[in-house]
């Protein structure tokens, strides 16, 4: 089923002197069943974009389809509860969202919410893909680090089984071990459960360690959709948009400069140092 | 000389556990160090408690001889600037020249010298060409700079970075490095970043491992940075590390102390 933009437009105040054009023409289709990431400087409308998947904004101009539902613009959507169960969307510091006395009740909210029978279990069982151990079920979301707390939230978005997870910014803020099992989380959901995966994020590395495809963002328009492969063939492609290349494909870049011949595909330290080390004395 | 001796320092929220557990280390003049650690890991506290925010519970803070006591408070805050995670908090001024001038204010620096210094900081921060810009006209790198531009017309002699980079896009983190690199090259300040940026601390003097309040490893960034340890304490070994890791398995002789420059350069020697 599509995740489909098709020339969509959002402005923010339209009518006031403080009219903000986010989106402009977008169009866009995200490929199911895969992780896209979503990439651009700040201000260049990724938050923008992915509140539209699940109808948190609806589009100015345009028509935005996910999955089996169609929003157009100047029409108010009916029952937007079907979208939002399969669309999960987890906001930047969504730790700051936890509200319930515990953290069990704080990921039933959802599930129950929305009428799940089980909607305890639900949670238990998603509490158990994010890594919360049963002994903290009882506790007060606020005893818990900021790294918990993370997943607790996103638990809570996990709880109602959604086809599709965006998250903005997962891991800002996250020291290097945080990062890295949020970021294996997100992949096993994609690997394991078939999720669709969309992630906003800065950090190229992860990227290129995670991802399947990138969707490039500038002043409200996509520049770019591409396979992360293609991306990261070298740093020419990023540097044109002003991103900086992963530390992999830098090092590559520089060692070929200097007159490495690197003409396989690099995708670990492993197999460029091998290359590398075949054409230095010792 | 060292600029900061903290003597058996422990720290607690109040919840029997230490947050900070009878740490001791030595701050050298004009030096820059990286204080390192995983979320929770205690290396914000730390900050704290060298401002003189919180209180120790045990031990003592000694800045350029002064102890560090709620009568000196005053003495070192003219000795000890700190620029904080989160560029909005930091931000008083309705303008960048208002913002800079906030402090000097404070300070009762006379009006006619003001301009002067405010000019001859934003310049260091390059961030001249926006003094009469409202701060919700900057990124969040701008603002940072111009917080770092602030605590520099303060001229201390330290000044602390508590996770200065850690709220910013690459772009800004970037530009934060650099002042901080550039201000290390440049100034006799001395220099102190909390961060969990593996990257940053290879550019740093010296390096303070924390986990669970307790300093587990300190040293030259090429000795401790390349510790398996890391690993186990929520960190990572920093890439040039790796490469340097991964060629010397593959019996390829380089030497220690690398940036990517650095490697990349003896890696063209050896070709």
């Amino acid at each position: 089923m599509p995740i489909l933009f098709e020339n969509v437009s959002h402005i923010y105040s339209e009518g006031t002197p403080f009219r903000y054009s986010a989106l402009s023409n977008v169009n866009l289709d995200i490929t199911e069943g895969k992780i896209t990431a979503i990439v651009g400087e700040t201000g260049s409308g990724k938050s923008t974009l992915v509140q539209h998947l699940n109808a948190l904004l609806l589009p100015t101009s345009g028509k935005v389809t996910v999955l089996d539902r169609t929003i157009i613009s100047g029409e108010k959507p009916k029952d937007l509860k079907g979208l939002r169960r399969n669309v999960g969307l987890v906001f930047q510091f969504p730790e700051y969202q936890l509200f319930e006395e515990t953290i069990l009740k704080d990921v039933e909210f959802g599930p129950k919410n929305f009428g799940f029978e089980d909607s305890e279990k639900k949670a238990k069982e998603a509490l158990k893909m994010v890594g919360i151990e049963e002994s903290l079920f009882e506790k007060s979301p606020l005893e818990l680090s900021g790294g918990q707390k993370r997943r607790v939230a996103i638990a809570g978005i996990l709880a109602m089984n959604p086809k599709v997870i965006v998250l903005d910014e997962p891991t800002a803020g996250l020291d290097p071990s945080g990062s890295k099992s949020m970021m294996n989380l997100f992949y096993d959901l994609n690997k394991k459960y078939n999720k669709t995966i969309i992630i906003v994020t800065h950090d190229m590395e992860q990227v290129f360690a995670y991802c399947d495809e990138v969707v490039v963002m500038s002043q409200g328009q996509i520049k770019l959709k591409t396979d992360v492969k293609s991306f990261f063939k070298d740093s020419s492609l990023c540097k044109s948009f002003g991103i900086l290349a992963p530390h992999l494909i830098r090092l590559k870049d520089s060692l070929i400069e200097k007159g490495f011949k690197i003409d396989e595909e690099v995708d670990s330290i492993e197999s460029l140092v091998k290359i590398v080390s075949r054409q230095v004395k010792k | 000389m060292n600029v900061i001796e903290v003597n058996n320092l422990s720290f607690s929220y109040g919840d029997n556990i230490n947050a900070i557990d009878n740490v001791s280390f030595k701050i050298k003049e004009g030096s820059y160090t990286t204080i390192i650690g995983h979320n929770g890991s205690g290396k914000s506290t730390i900050a704290k408690l060298l401002i003189g925010l919180l209180e120790p519970l045990k031990g003592n803070i000694m800045v350029e001889g002064v102890p560090l006591t709620l009568e000196n408070l005053s003495i070192i805050r003219g000795k000890i600037g700190i620029v904080f995670q989160n560029p909005d908090n930091q931000f008083i001024g309705s303008t960048v020249r208002d913002d800079i001038a906030f402090g000097l204010e404070n300070y009762m620096v006379p009006q006619k010298d003001m301009d002067a210094i405010i000019e001859r900081f934003s310049d260091k921060v390059n961030m001249r060409a926006f003094l009469n810009s409202e701060p919700s006209r900057l990124s969040g790198g701008q603002k940072q700079r111009v917080a770092i531009a602030g605590i520099l017309a303060m001229s201390p002699d330290i000044i602390i970075f508590d996770e200065a980079t850690s709220m910013l896009d690459p772009k800004g983190k970037e530009d934060i490095k650099n002042v901080i690199m550039q201000l290390h090259k440049e100034s006799k300040m001395t220099i102190i970043s909390i961060t969990h940026d593996v990257e940053e601390v290879v550019e740093s003097d010296n390096v303070i491992v924390l986990n669970q309040g307790k300093i587990v490893m300190e040293g030259k960034p090429s000795k401790v940075m390349v510790n398996k340890k890391l690993l186990s304490i929520g960190l990572d070994i920093p890439f040039s590390y790796k490469v340097v890791e991964e060629l010397r398995k593959q019996k390829v002789k380089i030497s220690d102390e690398v940036t990517m420059e650095g490697l990349v350069n003896q890696l063209a020697n050896l070709i």
